[in-house]
């Protein structure tokens, strides 16, 4: 059973009913006891009363009562059956069908009544009562006297008889009916029990079912939902708070998608809607030499945009799933960056910008060149398209492992340079560049020099946004 | 008709501008949040298009001002964001009508017309003053079935008298509907390009549409 409310209602009903089976059948033992108490005690009553009317006199025995026969002696004494013995000579006397019926022969010691269950005629169940018992003997005074003067008890020593009496057992039919009784008292009880105990644990166990539909009415495009039980039960609390958590976590993951999403749908579709828009008012009538080969250019310039950014995201997506195979090696610094650099060279110099190297030449650096670059190119980028036009970038390697690339972006301050490498935030100054920037890549950047086992800095120094990288350097295990 | 374009991204700032240019239309450009709501603040258009995600200020604050003040100017939106949500939180801001980038100008350009067409309560894409007949889709204008050339200003200007025919239009109005707020302003090139505009519609022997109100302005209509 799976069911913590099946569980709950099976396992105290269960208890319950065990607990009125026993008590039931405590209290039927004792009423059992009780019952044949009184019975053997009234049989033992008939036994002593019969017992006194038995008497020796001179030799001759008289049974008194006992001669009248089981009617008589029923209707007067009580008594169904009885069988009397002189211990020596057998049956003395007996009620009619006691003669024809085998009643046991039985007696304790002297005086003391023993009880047996016994089969009566007709197949009736009976009790009787064994008692072996010394018949009255009615002496005069002077046997008395004669008695006391050889120095003998003058108390009566008659013969020892043994009388059995048995009686129609009254008390089985009687417990038979009560049994009956209390099995319907405790299958009513358990029955009753049951439906209590069901619909208490159902009352107690509502909660559980609030819960259920307050989760089942979460929807996955509304924030700050929460899940709250009035007068929640105490061991609930813990799991209301940690559920609550846990939506706060997956709000807000689901914003950072969503964001992410967003920022990434308006940087890719700004950019073909431009390049759509530039081509549709090209062709939509004729048009000079000049203004096609403008349209051309713009074309281009917004194509390479598209293919920067669309790989950039697609190396985010293999970061992201974890699909990617770190191929290091020894790579000189100042070759490859100049190298590197080498594509942002001619739009630097459009734009009036002293370029400034300080590496040191022999610099080495053990690392993935190919991650290295797109960290390095995007930053480079960045430099390119955000320093005012006749400004300065900086690249530099003033230790071992670290690069620097600093740039005269304006609008980057110590507060916001915090927040440069959150995928979603983009600064004012990056929307005015005209180059279009995504947003993306630092975030990006990021990602590469966390998986290349570095980190990447954001930080202002007077007018310059300096991004440095620090990584690994050859040969060291710490990071530098 | 003068339209506000409100768009950061240079490329598709230009080519949109453009086009509203070649269609006849005056537009006003702001390249980020704050310019938009000073072109907002301080000059009257046929229809506005603006971007959502701009700098300084964001489109949906931008919509949310321009409706706070009784603004009732259309609004189309333009967002790279298809998300039901996002697209409706706009319109329940109060924009009339919204793009997903990227679209194609063809259709921007007949929802501009159609806004406009609304706004001025005419649904008919002719325009129709006594026997003068204004095509705004083929931009061609005949007067008693003869064709007339006009140049783009003079088609602006007549297609916004047409627009308001039976009204006088001042000066002042004709500028702010079909000239670009950052050009000179000169209340004598309105009158010089309606003496063209005059002169092109005359046809002997038939009614002058254009008539002059003293002191007041122009009024476009087929004399009683």
């Amino acid at each position: 059973m799976n069911s913590l409310r099946g569980r709950l209602v099976a396992g105290i009903l269960a208890g319950i009913t065990a607990v009125l089976a026993f008590q039931g059948a405590l209290a039927f033992a004792k009423m059992r006891a009780r019952l044949y108490a009184e019975f053997d005690r009234t049989l033992l009553q008939r036994a002593v009363a019969l017992k006194f009317s038995v008497r020796e006199d001179k030799g001759r025995i008289d049974v008194g009562r006992l001669d009248k026969g089981p009617e008589v002696l029923g209707h007067e004494a009580g008594v169904d059956f009885f069988h009397l013995y002189q211990q020596d000579n057998g049956l003395l006397t007996a009620s009619s069908e006691g003669t024809n019926t085998v009643l046991p022969r039985f007696a304790g010691p002297p005086e003391q009544a023993v009880f047996r269950d016994v089969l009566l005629p007709g197949g009736k169940k009976g009790r009787a009562v064994g008692l072996e018992f010394n018949a009255r003997v009615d002496l005069t005074k002077r046997q008395k006297a004669e008695r006391l003067a050889q120095g003998e008890t003058t108390e009566p020593k008659g013969p020892v008889f043994q009388l059995v009496l048995a009686k129609v057992d009254t008390v089985a039919p009687m417990l038979a009916g009560l049994q009956r009784l209390f099995i319907l008292l405790w299958a009513g009880c358990s029955v009753g029990s049951g439906i209590f105990i069901y619909w208490f644990v159902r009352q107690r166990l509502r909660p559980l079912d609030q819960l259920k539909c307050q989760l089942g009415g979460l929807r996955d495009t509304v924030s700050g939902q929460r899940v709250f039980l009035r007068q929640a039960p105490a061991e609930l609390r813990p799991v209301l708070d940690e559920l609550n958590r846990l939506l706060e976590r997956v709000e807000a993951a689901l914003v950072r998608e969503r964001n992410l999403t967003s920022s990434v749908a308006h940087e890719l579709r700004t950019p073909v809607a431009g390049l759509l828009n530039i081509l549709e008012v090209a062709l939509s009538r004729p048009r000079s030499v000049q203004e096609y080969h403008e349209a051309s250019k713009e074309s281009l310039e917004i194509a390479a945009r598209l293919n920067w950014l669309i790989n950039n995201l697609l190396s985010m997506t293999r970061i992201e799933a974890g699909n990617v195979q770190l191929h290091r090696h020894l790579v000189e610094l100042e070759p490859v960056l100049r190298q590197w650099w080498t594509p942002f060279a001619a739009r630097a110099e459009a734009r009036g910008m002293r370029v400034v190297w300080e590496i040191e030449p022999a610099a080495k650096l053990e690392t993935d060149p190919e991650f290295l670059r797109v960290v390095v190119t995007n930053l480079f980028d960045n430099a390119v398209s955000y320093t005012p036009e006749g400004g300065t970038i900086r690249i530099q390697s003033d230790r071992p492992g670290n690069i620097l690339v600093s740039n005269q972006a304006l609008g980057l301050t110590a507060a916001t340079s915090a927040r440069v490498f959150d995928p979603c935030w983009r600064n004012d100054g990056a929307r005015e560049s005209g180059s279009h920037h995504a947003g993306l890549g630092l975030h990006l950047c990021q990602k590469i020099v966390a998986l290349l086992g570095g980190r990447i800095t954001a930080r202002v120094r007077e007018q310059d946004s300096i991004f440095e990288v620090s990584l690994l350097m050859a040969g060291s295990s710490t990071l530098l | 008709m003068k339209a506000l374009l409100i768009e950061d991204y240079k490329p598709l700032r230009t080519s949109v501008a453009k086009a509203i240019h070649e269609l006849g239309w005056a537009v006003d450009v702001g390249v980020d949040g704050e310019e938009g709501q000073w072109f907002m603040d301080h000059h009257a258009y046929d229809v506005i298009i603006l971007d959502l995600m701009l700098p300084k200020v964001q489109g949906l604050e931008l919509l949310r001002h321009l409706r706070g003040k009784g603004d009732g100017t259309p609004v189309i939106i333009l967002t790279a964001m298809d998300a039901v949500e996002d697209r409706t939180r706009g319109l329940d801001l109060g924009a009339d009508d919204y793009l997903v980038k990227p679209f194609f100008l063809t259709e921007l350009m007949a929802r501009l017309k159609a806004r406009v067409r609304r706004s001025y309560q005419q649904p008919d894409p002719t325009l129709r003053v006594g026997d003068l007949e204004i095509d705004t889709n083929a931009r061609q204008v005949q007067r008693n079935g003869q064709v007339m050339t006009l140049t783009a200003r003079e088609y602006a200007l007549l297609e916004y008298l047409a627009r308001r025919q039976g009204q006088v239009v001042t000066r002042t109005e004709i500028w702010g509907h079909v000239y670009e707020s950052y050009g000179e302003s000169a209340s004598n090139v309105v009158d010089v390009y309606v003496g063209y505009l005059r002169r092109k519609l005359h046809q002997p022997g038939r009614p002058q549409l254009l008539q002059t109100r003293r002191g007041h302005g122009y009024i476009l209509q087929e004399p009683k």
